[in-house]
């Protein structure tokens, strides 16, 4: 698989939440922070409860 | 604990409720005299009849069971631990089921009149000037209820003794309003009725201390803090002709934040994207992945959020 650019559309609200984790240090930058979030989540595995 | 001298007793007998003012920093206690008694239970800011005990956000905070060490909470937009749960030798209690009420017995039963808690506990807070509107869902005490993994909700039959208790700190002024659940001809107090012993203590300092804090949070509003806070007094609702919605935090502006993804990171987030979901829309796949990602690390079910059950310790 190639890399790709991802565009994540926030509103205000939810920027800030993301805005003080970075400030919190949970990243450098909100860019980072959502790397992270993907580094640091499991996929979802077969038999696991989801939204139906 | 023992020794210590109760300032009220009271024994409901079967059929009854109690409106009982219990003052910041006493101790309600609610015993089975010979057990097998469910309690239907509410409670009211003394001073503000409009705060009362709200089964769906303690139920949100603390399951369909709140026992030990949890706390009773009163609807939005005040949102405060009202009680505490102090002790619970029993420890099966329910905030599932709404009050049994005249309609169930009729309709199932072909009683024009059964003993019913929404009736029982109508009748006990008249005596503060309450209606039969002011009843709200209650904290079912010693009530055995289960969960079907299809969704479906059952009571069981339940093995409270005599003796068994359950006690409530109040943390406000409230009015307590207790009954013995009017259910004979149900599993909910094993097709019986039976009396229910009440008493009020004094918490001690070291009770008192051991309740566990609850923040104090702006959103934690008071009628001081309401557009419209007078009660109303007419039973039509009326279009208000000068209305001018004042939605919060409008309009919800939106930013775009790009983020570039190597190979590896493309593989990752294929495989987390929850297709069946979202489709091929790659953008709320992503806020997806975020914002659970940040469930999992920051929310505190301790500050009264609901609790997420992959929540990391």
């Amino acid at each position: 698989m190639t890399g790709k650019t991802l565009k994540l559309w926030l509103n205000h609200q939810q920027r800030a939440l993301l805005d003080r984790a970075v400030a919190d240090g949970a990243a450098p930058s909100i860019e980072a922070l959502i790397k992270r979030a993907i580094a640091e989540s499991q996929p979802v595995s077969a038999g696991q409860s989801e939204v139906k | 604990m023992s020794g210590r001298k109760p300032v009220f007793e009271w024994t409901m007998e079967p059929g009854t409720g109690k409106a009982l003012e219990v003052r910041r920093g006493q101790i309600l206690r609610i015993e089975q005299v010979l057990g097998a008694q469910c309690v239907d239970f509410n409670c009211f800011n003394l001073h503000d009849y409009k705060e009362f005990m709200h089964c769906g956000r303690t139920r949100t905070v603390h399951g369909f069971n709140p026992g030990k060490g949890t706390f009773l909470w009163s609807a939005p937009p005040r949102e405060r631990a009202m009680m505490y749960i102090a002790e619970d030798t029993y420890g099966r209690n329910d905030v599932l089921f709404p009050r049994c009420s005249a309609y169930l017995y009729e309709s199932a039963y072909g009683f024009h009149t059964h003993t019913n808690c929404h009736d029982i506990q109508s009748e006990a807070q008249r005596e503060y000037g309450l209606t039969p509107d002011d009843v709200h869902d209650s904290f079912n005490m010693f009530m055995c209820t289960e969960v079907t993994l299809e969704g479906s909700a059952t009571i069981t039959r339940q093995q409270s003794r005599s003796g068994d208790y359950i006690e409530l700190i109040a943390l406000m002024d409230v009015l307590a309003v207790p009954n013995v659940c009017g259910a004979d001809v149900m599993r909910t107090s094993n097709f019986g009725l039976k009396p229910i012993k009440l008493q009020i203590f004094d918490a001690t300092d070291e009770e008192m201390a051991a309740v566990p804090e609850t923040p104090t949070l702006r959103s934690q509003r008071t009628p001081k803090d309401f557009v419209n806070s007078k009660i109303k007094a007419t039973r039509e609702l009326v279009q208000d002709a000068a209305y001018v919605p004042k939605f919060a935090n409008l309009p919800l502006d939106e930013t775009t934040v790009e983020v570039s993804l190597d190979a590896n990171e493309a593989a990752k987030f294929e495989a987390l994207a929850r297709r069946t979901i979202y489709g091929a829309d790659d953008a709320s796949a992503l806020r997806d992945i975020v914002f659970s990602w940040w469930e999992n690390r920051y929310l505190n079910s301790a500050s009264g959020a609901p609790r997420i059950s992959s929540l990391e310790p």
